[in-house]
């Protein structure tokens, strides 16, 4: 059995809360490390129907059910329960379409005796949308005007992957296990295409619960950097901006309500996105040598990634703010004036 | 005086060698004598009026585009001193003109430094590439650089270089990439040569301002140029050029990368430049988080994603179909125009 790495815990208890919203910005959120957070949502509703049982908790959210399709995922009992790639990675092992709520909480309900079955996965309703009202009975002092992600679901696996946001994840119902991996391990996980992924975000090849040594040794040296924790309902993590994250369901009912901000899938999000613009280096640096894409990295350390430890050569320090243009704040004109030049970049 | 590094000198290298050993590795190295059998060599090694009569007879009449630096610019084609525009201006001239404004300077004190940057010589002297033309590059369009005394800071191409020296002297400065910070490279969108450009005087370093430009020059290295020698500059090695004689001239050949005719689009500037934008709001724990995935998907600093990940999921981590990059193009431009 693999010794995971521990995550340091907190806790919003009513008793013994160990930390506030304030304290969770201003001192947490900049290191970008993980933390967990004991009894976030223990005074919910939502959480005390899902402790009483499943039917409880399905009652609970049907009362604001107004009826909307959303999008529900199935993976046939020989997929293991993971939502992943088919075997030969042409396509994923897992069906998806649009269903109503209430059938797909009946349907759950409904495999909770059986032997065999299908994963079934309800992933990221928007809750205003889905469940209008739900959040002003279970809302959450942190995120006041964020709009929170309901994912519902049998026992399952989603692999390791990132998200080009910070994330406060709180389960709401069942067990989840949670296993970290921080992002200078990317190159040990063996992510997968950029371009076709099981859960949109690369996802590491690696089948955490069997890994391959001979196919993926390096592996190894992301197990002895991984961190884990299972919680139960009203537990909360932080999973911080593209730390790799494998989550397993662990009940026949789980369910998690989650706050992404910043970032990718945050309510500000940029467009062209993070990722976008590493496509776009890709494809502008598709002929190059390995030694050149050194070269740039070098580039790449100066102008984008900020890597020196003395703030005295950054970009900003040391020119002057009328020159600045890109590397400086932009406005939302500049921002335009911008992507209308690489538009007609990219129509050459 | 700073101590810089010599660069390793080549004589009859054959293009092969050159192009199977030495441009993979991507460092700079010297090939003396490179041009020496080019009659424009041998009348620039004359004098500065015979050489100025060998380009003439192959003058089409076509302007060029010239700077011209006052004498308080120092002979330096650069910013002005708050960095709101340069310190020299920049028209157009018939060459022949330009040729003899140059030989009329000869004996004057202070004159202005003058320039001729990077023509393309078909444009302007058809014939010339007959006989002073380099088996090394059948396939690439030389350029010409003329000029007086002059300095054109530290600067990098977006390209492979090579650099061969037809008149008078031309002493070069080599910062290796991973010196780029101690460079303090300066603005990406206004510059004065086309590409960013460090912003010390290498000449006299302000060391109070620029402090870990000492470390840039233990880095540096340094070699001088005759008339028929050339310098290979790799892709992004930051380079200072001095010109040291009445009357220099270069000819110059860039292939592989942004300036090379089959260029790319965009090109790597524009790439970082769209990261920069996509990146503006990330701190900078968040940027050396994304710093992991640009090293392991694009700079492949560890194992190669083509390497594990089966061909028809490579995408835009393999082989591009120029169907494929037009569909990428689509995306973004929908993207973009977002």
């Amino acid at each position: 059995m693999m010794v995971y790495k521990s995550i340091p815990e907190y806790s919003t208890n009513s008793k013994t809360s160990t930390i506030s919203a304030a304290q969770f910005f201003e001192q947490i959120v900049p290191k970008q490390k993980p933390i967990v957070i004991r009894g976030f949502a223990e005074s919910w509703p939502l959480v005390t129907s899902a402790k009483k049982t499943p039917s409880d908790f399905v009652a609970y959210l049907g009362q604001f059910y107004t009826g909307k399709k959303t999008k529900m995922l199935v993976a046939p009992p020989a997929a293991n329960k993971r939502f992943f790639y088919n075997d030969d990675m042409t396509d994923v092992n897992y069906l998806s379409g649009e269903e109503r709520l209430d059938l797909f909480l009946g349907r759950l309900l409904e495999l909770v005796d059986r032997d065999v079955y299908p994963a079934i996965s309800m992933q990221g309703a928007a809750t205003n949308e889905i469940l209008p009202g739900l959040i002003n009975e279970n809302c959450c002092e942190f995120f006041k005007q964020l709009e929170p992600r309901l994912w519902i679901g049998n026992e399952g696996i989603v692999s390791a992957h990132y998200d080009g946001s910070d994330n406060v994840a709180c389960v709401v119902a069942g067990r989840r296990r949670f296993i970290l991996f921080p992002p200078e391990q990317t190159c040990h996980l063996y992510p997968g295409s950029l371009n076709f992924t099981p859960a949109g975000a690369p996802t590491s090849l690696v089948d955490l619960k069997q890994p391959d040594f001979e196919r993926f040794p390096l592996f190894k040296h992301a197990l002895a950097e991984a961190y884990s924790v299972e919680l139960g309902p009203g537990d909360a993590i932080f999973i911080p901006m593209l730390w790799w994250h494998h989550v397993e369901s662990l009940e026949k009912v789980n369910a998690l309500m989650n706050y992404w901000w910043n970032g990718s899938s945050g309510p500000n999000s940029v467009s062209p996105s993070v990722i976008d613009s590493l496509n776009l280096a890709l494809l502008a640096m598709r002929d190059l040598t390995q030694k050149q894409r050194e070269a740039w990295r070098c580039m790449f350390d100066h102008y984008v990634f900020l890597q020196d430890p003395d703030p005295q050569s950054h970009p900003r320090s040391y020119i002057p703010e009328h020159q600045q243009h890109i590397l400086g704040d932009l406005s939302a004109k500049n921002v335009t004036d911008i992507k209308n030049y690489f538009i007609t970049k990219l129509q050459k | 005086m700073s101590n810089f590094k010599a660069i390793p000198e080549y004589r009859n290298l054959a293009a092969k060698q050159f192009f199977d050993e030495v441009v993979p590795e991507q460092q700079p190295i010297v090939l003396r004598g490179f041009g020496d059998d080019w009659p424009l060599v041998a009348a620039a090694k004359k004098s500065p009026n015979e050489f100025s009569a060998n380009l003439c007879q192959h003058y089409n009449g076509n302007k060029v585009t010239i700077c011209a630096a006052p004498p308080s610019a120092d002979k330096r084609f650069f910013y002005n001193h708050d960095l709101t525009g340069f310190s020299f201006v920049s028209a157009q001239e018939r060459f022949d003109l330009f040729l003899r404004r140059l030989t009329d300077f000869d004996n004057k004190q202070p004159s202005p430094a003058l320039s001729m940057q990077s023509a393309l010589i078909e444009d302007i002297l058809p014939g010339l590439l007959e006989n002073n033309s380099s088996d090394f590059f059948p396939n690439v369009k030389p350029r010409l650089w003329v000029g007086n005394e002059g300095v054109v800071d530290t600067h990098y191409d977006g390209t492979d270089n090579i650099a061969c020296a037809v008149a008078g002297r031309r002493r070069f400065i080599l910062f290796p990439p991973d010196q780029t910070s101690n460079l303090y490279p300066g603005p990406l969108e206004f510059t004065p040569a086309g590409v960013p450009v460090s912003l010390v005087n290498l000449r006299k370093p302000d060391f109070d301002r620029y402090p870990r430009f000492r470390s840039a020059l233990e880095n540096a290295y340094c070699v001088e140029l005759e008339p028929g020698d050339a310098l290979f500059i790799p892709m992004l090695w930051w380079h200072h050029v001095e010109s040291l004689n009445k009357v220099n001239a270069l000819i110059n050949f860039w292939w592989n990368g942004s300036f090379a005719e089959d260029a790319t689009s965009p090109n790597f500037l524009d790439s970082m430049k769209i990261a920069i934008l996509a990146m503006r709001d990330m701190t900078p724990k968040q940027r050396a988080a994304w710093r992991c995935l640009f090293d392991h998907y694009l700079f492949k600093q560890g194992v190669d994603p083509a390497s594990y990940i089966p061909k028809h999921q490579h995408h835009m981590l393999g082989e591009m179909s120029p169907q494929y990059i037009a569909s990428v193009k689509d995306y973004f431009i929908k993207k973009l125009q977002k």
